[in-house]
């Protein structure tokens, strides 16, 4: 083929896809190529140049290649299964054989082996009790102390299980203007849960660290109660709206069923709604939900959003099976704090971009807080009643 | 890698995508033993660099086995892959400044796309008659005369230099390629490029 390549020959056509083409020659080929013959002719050039190839890898090369792909698969999905952290309830050592694998059991075996002179018996667990204060300022522990309320009350306020009171009095009408007036609250600490039947017949279920304020009867018009902390809420349907205040929203039904979180300190508030619909108000503005929806409102941003979950799984608390999903690892331990009702301490330096999920259950804190070493690779003592975690090695 | 069950499976294309995104490892084995020779030799065309063109075709595999769980091809999953690597090579030559030298002249666009191979250009020329025609007309030359072919004109080295390489005149390079080209040209007669 001829065609006028001036001062650009094959030999610099080989240099340029080689890569290996001087300034100048970069120079001269740009020019060259703005040449619509000459870019033809490159365009056949190149495909002859990688044609006219034949580089072979090398079995060598291929195998030790392969292996480290395969190292590197087998390592990240054994990160993954420690980012995910997936710890499901950790009563037995058998769960935790069958979510984490020999593997895992063999490190359990070493890392309880170094440690397992811990004593879960010398922790403290939170002193304070559940107290419920009445209408006339007096507080009592439902626990140890049987609610004497004045003037006729005592049979109304049945408490045959002592973690749960119950204001339903079918003597009484609803229209009771004095009783609706007179306001009683419950405060749930660390460690400890709580049910209340309101007059209406909802039952409310109190998570730790929460407290519910609620008149000791609902009048004909409103049913309103307020929260700090999170409750799970069944309400028994009326025409009379059911309203729960909390500090940064209000959730309003007829008769639904719903879980409400509104913690002090904490970055968001939720609403979640396992039945019927509820409409949430925040200052800015009103959204209706629907089942296995959760409502999330951002304190420090202010603002709110709608996403989807699996509502029964995230509200198993109320039956003493604490769910956690996608906490980072401050999170979690404030969790389990709260709801083993024992002071933790994180001093491991566990990045906060990490994510944990997990299924707890109430009777065995030992089991949880060793699951939770074994997955997140710490290691944990007790100094004076208080558990410090700290990093492995 | 025995199971040959399994690697018939792997034929079958949503067969394979299912498993790669699933995470097993005998897929990722079965796309790599079956491209990875295929895809260096097209990254180091790129880069013309042997480690690099390792790292990046490395990284593509583990790029794929990332990114499993929305591995959504909807062309073949090849196409997918001589994509990635030539996305792979580009960023590698973008960071070591290759292309800087290019760019200072104006000529990136071009150089990118007419001097590089993509990867279209290049998944039609495996297994193409021009390559086969090609491969097999350079490998009938006699030994001597392939290996100054080569260095010549797939390498770039000028005549002097290859002569001083091989402790040889610059008048037998000379000869030499004379008698390539004219081999060549014989047998490559619908594609006389060189």
């Amino acid at each position: 083929m001829q065609v006028k390549k001036g001062v650009v020959t094959d030999v610099m056509l080989s240099k340029m896809l080689a890569g290996r083409a001087s300034d100048d020659e970069v120079e001269n080929f740009a020019d060259w190529i703005k040449n619509i013959d000459n870019e033809r002719y490159f365009e056949q050039f190149k495909e002859v140049w990688h044609a006219s190839q034949n580089i072979q890898s090398g079995d060598e090369l291929i195998d030790q290649s392969l292996k480290s792909l395969l190292y590197y698969i087998r390592n990240r999905k054994r990160k993954e299964l420690f980012r995910k952290r997936v710890i499901f309830i950790a009563s037995t050592a058998a769960a935790i054989l069958l979510v984490f694998g020999l593997f895992s059991m063999f490190e359990f075996i070493r890392i309880s082996g170094k440690y397992d002179n811990v004593l879960f018996s010398d922790l403290k667990y939170n002193s304070e009790s559940i107290k419920v204060e009445l209408a006339d300022g007096r507080v009592i522990n439902p626990l140890t102390e049987s609610i004497g309320v004045e003037e006729g009350y005592q049979e109304s306020l049945t408490t045959q299980n002592p973690r749960e009171i119950n204001y339903q009095r079918e003597s009484r009408l609803l229209t009771d203007k004095k009783d609706s007036l007179k306001f009683n609250s419950v405060s749930i600490p660390a460690g400890e849960r709580f049910v209340i039947i309101l007059s209406d017949g909802t039952k409310v279920y109190l998570h730790s660290n929460s407290c519910l304020r609620y008149p000791v009867s609902f009048n004909s018009s409103s049913r309103n109660v307020s929260l700090a902390g999170r409750a799970y809420f069944d309400v028994k349907k009326s025409d009379v709206p059911f309203i729960v205040t909390t500090n940064d929203l209000s959730v309003e039904v007829l008769g639904t069923t719903f879980d409400v979180e509104s913690k002090k300190g904490a970055d968001n508030s939720s609403v979640i709604l396992i039945e019927g619909s509820v409409k949430v108000h925040t200052s800015k503005e009103s959204k209706i939900i629907s089942p296995n929806e959760m409502f999330s409102f951002s304190r420090r941003q202010g603002e709110s959003s709608v996403s989807s979950v699996d509502s029964k799984a995230m509200t198993q608390w109320k039956d003493g099976i604490l769910v956690l999903r996608e906490l980072s690892f401050n999170e979690l331990i404030e969790s389990l704090s709260s709801w083993y009702g024992v002071e933790i301490i994180n001093r491991s330096s566990i990045s906060n971009d990490e994510r944990f999920n997990g299924k707890f259950d109430r009777e065995n804190i030992e089991a949880a807080i060793k699951t939770v070493a074994i997955s997140a690779k710490v290691r944990y003592r007790i100094d004076k009643g208080r558990l410090i975690i700290v990093d492995y090695k | 890698m025995q199971d040959n069950t399994h690697k018939s499976n792997f034929s079958n294309n949503k067969f394979l995508l299912d498993a790669l995104r699933e995470g097993k490892e005998e897929a990722y084995e079965y796309i790599f033993l079956k491209y990875y020779n295929n895809l260096y030799s097209y990254a180091f065309r790129i880069l013309n660099n042997e480690s690099d063109a390792k790292e990046c075709v490395q990284s593509t595999f583990c790029h794929i086995w990332d990114i499993r769980k929305s591995l959504n091809i909807n062309d073949s999953l090849k196409s997918y892959i001589y994509r990635s690597v030539y996305n792979g090579s580009i960023d590698i030559i973008r960071k070591k400044r290759v292309l800087e030298k290019y760019e200072e002249k104006g000529f990136l666009d071009t150089y990118i796309y007419s001097v590089i191979q993509n990867p279209e250009a290049e998944i039609k020329l495996l297994g193409s008659e021009t390559r086969k025609a090609v491969q097999s007309s350079i490998n009938s030359l006699p030994e001597r005369c392939r290996e100054i072919f080569i260095r010549c004109r797939v390498k770039g080295y000028t005549h002097a230099e290859i002569a001083s390489s091989l402790n040889i005149s610059v008048k037998t390079v000379e000869n030499q390629m004379t008698i390539a080209l004219t081999k060549l040209r014989e047998k490559l007669k619908y594609f006389i490029f060189f």
